[in-house]
């Protein structure tokens, strides 16, 4: 059901460096993937210029254990999720961070190993965890 | 053709009504912050909980003056656009803010209201059209408009 309102993110973007999983203090897995992704713009003298933003994807409990082994840095991903923006403090200043939680990631490109005859190997490049629509992956965790 | 996708879609409510401003160089921006919605089984309690995130949502150019026009706090809206973080400088420390940079608004009222799509109007195929402004708001802080979550009216299911 998707209730009354929506809050979707989407991007296709390669990954900054490889993935480390992390456990919260109540003991959840949880894995953080800086995404990549690049905007070709015209620059005030109409010169071809790109930009790029760097996004912040959370991985929670099985989709985190299951990225940290499939995902590589450079690998081209899809990911689907919603956002959220947490505050905490540092140095006596409320600051702000919003992420994407992710709910499912689809791997698009990655350098594959070869075979035997040069050929690229197969691999299951798709893993999908759907979570629940009453099932809040940060429920009891905490980053 | 891009490699990459940034892509955000928001239903939700505006939390007050937008801020309007035009820029020195003449460029129109629209802010304003919607509320989604969200509810879930809290793991250990079981019981049902319901949860609030707030989006940062600019509007540039000709699409903001329309945005201002019909938007008010509590106005129904679908957003559509990109992802972007960039940071400022508060007190001499440095602050991130991530806001949803709008291609396209849905003006969406209950009870089935008339709907109105409007685009940035921007028909440049080799750029994504938001990125057009990128010179031009680098040191832009966004006012924290504090609004309270806004009551929910008895939608018609259609």
């Amino acid at each position: 059901m998707a209730g009354r309102s929506l809050n979707k993110a989407q991007l296709i973007g390669n990954v900054g460096k490889d993935p480390e999983l992390r456990k919260t203090p109540q003991g959840n897995s949880v894995c953080t993937l800086r995404v990549a992704t690049t905007e070709f713009y015209r620059g005030k003298n109409g010169e071809r210029r790109e930009i790029t933003d760097w996004h912040s994807v959370v991985l929670w409990d099985r989709l985190a254990e299951i990225a940290v082994q499939k995902i590589k840095k450079s690998d081209k991903i899809y990911v689907e999720g919603k956002l959220r923006t947490r505050s905490f403090e540092k140095d006596g200043v409320t600051k702000f961070v919003t992420e994407i939680i992710a709910q499912n990631i689809i791997i698009l490109s990655r350098k594959q190993p070869r075979g035997e005859e040069g050929q690229p190997q197969q691999s299951d490049d798709t893993f999908t965890i759907n979570y629940p629509s009453d099932y809040n992956p940060e429920g009891s965790g905490s980053l | 053709m891009p490699f990459t996708m940034n892509k955000v879609i928001i239903i939700g409510r505006l939390g007050a009504d937008p801020e309007f401003r035009t820029s020195p160089q003449g460029l129109n921006i629209c802010r304003f912050r919607v509320a989604t919605n969200e509810r879930y089984r809290d793991r250990a309690s079981g019981e049902w909980k319901e949860e609030t995130d707030w989006h940062n949502v600019v509007v540039f150019g000709p699409l903001a003056e329309t945005a201002n026009k019909l938007l008010r706090k509590g106005s129904r809206v679908c957003v559509e656009g990109r992802n972007k973080t960039r940071q400022y400088e508060k007190n001499g420390v440095t602050m991130y803010v991530t806001e949803v940079i709008a291609r396209s608004l849905v003006f969406l009222e209950s009870r089935g209201e008339r709907e109105v799509v409007e685009t940035t109007g921007y028909d440049n195929e080799f750029a994504d059209p938001t990125s057009f402004y990128i010179n031009d708001i680098q040191n832009e802080t966004f006012s924290q408009v504090e609004g309270e979550v806004p009551e929910e009216e008895d939608d018609l299911p259609f």
